[in-house]
């Protein structure tokens, strides 16, 4: 079973001894709404290593503390968002609107939104958020349509899936 | 008799015949057999028989034992090579009423060494695209080349025979050591340390480049005693890296020796303070011994930064001795700040100490010391006094990682000293955690080895009320970045935080009761749900003060011992009378999880003429003229407003006076007086509540009534006990309810709260409520 594969993978990459302090895990949620012909999607993150990500990539001071907040952030969190979060139908790359970003506890909140979608059969997932920053970041989806309900993790090596639904 | 009670008892007459009748339907029907399933069936089929060693209440038996490791050590810090070289002597001795013929000692180091098994425990494959640094890292590395070189073990000079296998080495005796004898025999090793931050681990060094010294956090550095008891026999399951230790108790005697510019400090008392202290620390070690309010620093910032530039040939040796510890641990470097506070326990003075590198500031100096001394109050109130002298967090990137005594922490500012709230708290969480494991595991000594959730769960619980009281006694913390919080953010504990685990897909969540080896998610499995599910059993289920009677019992009666689950299990049902066999075998022994909801609501109405469901009820026995018929006739009818009966009036206005034979019924057997003294419910609801997730646990429901007033009701988790799908609830209430809530608080994990509510609420989803809100 592949689902199994990718899960042992997964384990793989915890380091050998493990120390007793979390795992780095991304949570997003990608809900399909029939009716709306809308694709949604809530990815939460830490903030400290999201902001620690785009500060390291682009060479920023940025800090993800809304008092502390610079305009120009949403620039180059879109491009991050961007280049480590793809979905594509058999048709063609989705493209997405980023709606926005909340922080709430440690986290940070990204919304994203694909609009008229026609229902489709397959859905590719690629999400390699944070992988570029730990080796061991693992990015966990919960995909939604109606009652159907698909969950599995992405990582760095095995950073897509293809969801088959309908 | 009073009204409620009559009025249900003819709600059952109903509610048993409609059951009759889907008898009747399934007749024909072959039905299989069954074993009891029940869930609140005991635990007989799980749990052991209790017996000499261990009894059925939960307390050590007449016949409990343990064996001690006693060890007296040389160590010796070849800090330009990174090596550790030691000599110990352990003296073991069985307390056991069998006979050992061989003695097995652990080798955790052997799990970093070039062949070690654990490398390659886990399926590998390989991704089509991968990046080359990747690539390398995986594929084209050398090992590191770490694990025990075993040089020498014998007894006064004389070589024993032994085996290793992989991390467990077997000693073997000329003659079996009898019950109440000890054996004394010495290993000399020595091993490569680790860089932590590169190969991973519990224990290594960090190294700092613009300085060029390095920090050690040691711990498993040295041959250890596996457990031998009434449970396991010998505990030789292999360590492949998750499941953590399992060690018997005994005392230590350690010389350490590292450059004499090192500052060190480890589990023990400290033997020769006078040899390796300067005056000027000997001094504020004294101030600190009195100060409870401030921590005193011992070695200070601009006193660590100097040490770093000195480079010493010269070694020094620190010698401790410690008493009924389970494992020794110990951090050594050039780089170390020290600061020390002193903390009330009982009428004891404990120390609270940090070692932190400069890196660590500013944020160390501000709250290592706080926590460590707050979370030594708050364990032992709720379990036992602290019985150490000391307890010390050290720094070290992270880890978070404990041993008696002594424990590693992580959180570090950036390197503009700026301190986001994840670094503040997380630094403060998880030196509250690894102190907290000084009482779990380290005292209350459980095998982590086989039960990672046994002190991982019951510390994560603890961890939470003590991170709140915390919160309590400097509000000051709770000043975040961008708000003030209320309370202190915990990431653990609350029943809320656990729902995305337990709805999560069910092929990646194990048991609680699972080995650590086995589980997909140690985080959650061994962590989070195990200190929520104790959480929720304390305020929810027992309440507060059964629950911590039980607690403290369990830790009382287990401090210095070796508790299984069962121990665990037992003792808090033993202590405060509450059956939680169901709630241990839900919680603990399955995935399922809470989803309670409310799946109708009826409204129901009172009349003294027969309906026509009443009729139809009444004929199948026989009676055809109710109204008439001198068994019926004083009948309450209850109906719906679906019922053909049913009449509009019947809305309004007094139950008695729609029900005239229920007026007279009263008058012909009650005074006014007691017919004052009744209630006179005016709105009866018929609530059916579904149970579409597995646990069972008590309903808990608010209702809000139309004169904005709410209340809320429990109905004990026994409810379910004949049916564990649905059950219903006759509700008389002198107030109409215009809403109900299940679960009102969020205090039971219920993973889907949108069937909690009646009338149905159409929330919008979390996606559209942040689009709308924008």
């Amino acid at each position: 079973m592949k689902f199994f594969g990718i899960l042992l993978v997964w384990l793989t990459l915890t380091p050998a001894t493990q120390t007793d302090h979390e795992f780095y895990l991304s949570v997003t949620d990608i809900t399909y709404v029939k009716k709306e012909k809308s694709l949604q999607i809530i990815s939460r993150v830490f903030t400290d290593d999201f902001e620690n990500v785009i500060n390291k990539r682009y060479d920023k001071e940025f800090k993800l503390i809304p008092t502390l907040e610079v305009e120009e952030i949403d620039f180059y969190i879109e491009k991050y968002i961007r280049d480590k979060f793809i979905l594509e139908t058999k048709l063609e790359v989705l493209s997405f609107e980023y709606v926005g970003r909340k922080y709430e506890d440690d986290m940070v909140y990204l919304f994203l939104e694909v609009k008229n979608l026609e229902d489709f059969e397959a859905l590719t997932i690629e999400n390699s958020i944070l992988t570029d920053l730990f080796q061991e970041q693992k990015n966990m989806i919960h995909f939604k349509s109606d009652n159907f309900k698909k969950s599995f993790i992405l990582e760095k090596d095995i950073s897509k899936k293809t969801i088959l639904h309908n | 008799m009073n009204l409620i009670k009559y009025t249900s008892l003819l709600l059952s007459v109903f509610v048993l015949s409609i059951s009759g009748y889907a008898q009747e339907e399934q007749a024909e029907e072959k039905q299989e057999g069954h074993t009891n399933q029940n869930k609140f069936r005991q635990l007989y089929d799980e749990f052991a028989t209790p017996n000499v060693y261990r009894t059925a209440s939960g307390a050590p038996g007449h016949q409990y034992y343990q064996n001690t490791a006693d060890y007296e050590m040389d160590i010796t810090l070849d800090d330009e090579n990174t090596r550790l070289y030691g000599e110990e002597t352990i003296t073991y001795t069985n307390n056991s009423p069998d006979a050992l013929e061989y003695l097995w000692v652990m080798l955790d180091q052997n799990i970093r060494a070039k062949d070690s098994p654990a490398k390659e425990r886990n399926s590998s494959e390989f991704a089509p695209v991968t990046p080359a640094g990747n690539f390398v890292n995986s594929h084209m590395k050398a090992d590191f080349d770490g694990g025990f070189n075993i040089k020498k073990v014998h007894r006064n000079g004389e070589v024993l025979p032994y085996t290793i296998n992989y991390s467990m080495m077997r000693v073997d005796l000329a003659e079996p050591l009898m019950p109440g004898e000890s054996f004394d025999f010495s290993i000399e090793w020595d091993y490569l340390i680790n860089n932590h931050t590169i190969n991973g681990g519990r224990s290594g060094y960090e190294y700092f480049e613009g300085d060029d010294n390095r920090a050690y956090v040691i711990a498993q550095f040295f041959p250890r005693m596996a457990v031998y008891n009434d449970k396991e026999g010998w505990q030789n399951y292999q360590f492949w890296g998750s499941g953590e230790f399992a060690l018997p108790f005994g005392n230590y005697d350690v010389k350490i020796t590292v450059p004499e510019d090192h500052i060190l400090d480890a589990t023990g008392k400290l033997q020769n303070r006078d040899q390796v202290f300067s005056k000027v620390m000997l001094d504020r070690f004294e101030k600190a011994k009195t100060s409870y309010d401030e921590p005193v620093v011992i070695v200070t910032e601009e006193e660590a930064i100097a040490n770093e530039r000195m480079n010493a040939t010269k070694t020094k040796t620190w010698e401790f001795k410690a008493n009924m510890v389970r494992d020794f641990g110990f951090a050594t470097s050039r780089k170390f700040i020290w600061d020390m506070m002193a903390v009330k326990v009982g009428d004891k003075d404990v120390m609270a100490v940090s070692l932190y590198p400069k890196e660590g500031n500013p944020l160390w100096e501000d709250w290592s010391t706080k926590a460590v001394a707050s979370t030594l109050e708050t364990y032992s109130s709720f379990t036992f006094e602290y019985p150490y002298h000391k307890a010390i967090s050290v720094h070290a990137k992270s880890q978070g990682m404990e041993y008696p005594m002594i424990c590693w922490n992580y959180g570090r500012p950036d390197e503009n000293g700026f301190i986001s709230d994840r670094v503040k708290f997380g630094m403060m969480s998880v030196i509250i955690h690894e102190i907290g494991h000084n009482f779990f595991p380290m005292i209350v000594n459980s095998d982590e080895r086989q039960w990672g959730w046994m002190d991982e769960g019951l510390n994560t619980f603890m961890q939470y009320l003590s991170e709140q009281e915390f919160a309590e006694k400097y509000p000051e913390i709770l000043q975040g970045n961008n708000e003030v919080y209320e309370k202190y953010p915990s990431r653990r504990g609350e029943p809320s935080k656990i729902v995305n685990y337990m709805k999560g897909n069910q092929d990646i969540i194990s048991p609680i009761m699972t080995n650590p080896e086995q589980v997909y998610q140690l985080g959650n499995n061994a962590y989070g749900k195990p200190a929520t599910a104790l959480n929720i059993l304390r305020e929810t289920v027992m309440g507060e003060e059964l629950f911590d009677y039980s607690f403290k019992k369990f830790a009382q009666r287990w401090m210095f011992k070796h508790p299984t689950p069962e121990d665990f299990f037992r003792t808090m049902e033993d202590a405060s009378a509450v059956d939680l066999d169901w709630y241990w075998r839900g919680w603990f022994y399955t995935t399922d999880y809470v989803d309670i909801g409310i799946e109708d609501v009826k409204n129901y109405f009172i009349t003294s003429n027969p309906t026509v469901e009443g009729k139809a009820l009444l004929a199948r026995y026989g009676i055809d003229d109710p109204a008439n018929d001198p068994r019926t006739k004083d009948a309450v009818y209850l109906l719906t407003a679906d019922s053909e009966s049913f009449e509009a009036s019947m809305k309004e206005g007094d139950p008695l006076e729609n029900a005239p034979k229920l007026r007279e019924y009263l008058m012909d057997n009650f005074t006014q007086q007691e017919i004052d003294e009744m209630k006179h419910p005016k709105h009866i609801y018929e609530i059916t509540f579904n149970k579409p997730g597995g646990l069972v646990m008590p309903i808990i429901i608010e209702f809000h009534y139309a004169d904005d007033t709410s209340e809320l009701i429990e109905y004990p988790v026994q409810v379910w006990r004949k049916n564990d799908s649905e059950v219903k609830k006759a509700i008389f209430s002198e107030k109409e309810i215009v809403k109900m809530v299940v679960d009102p608080k969020q205090e039971t994990a219920d993973v889907d709260t949108s069937n909690n509510v009646w009338p149905r609420e159409n929330k919008p989803s979390e996606f559209d409520a942040f689009k709308e809100g924008k």
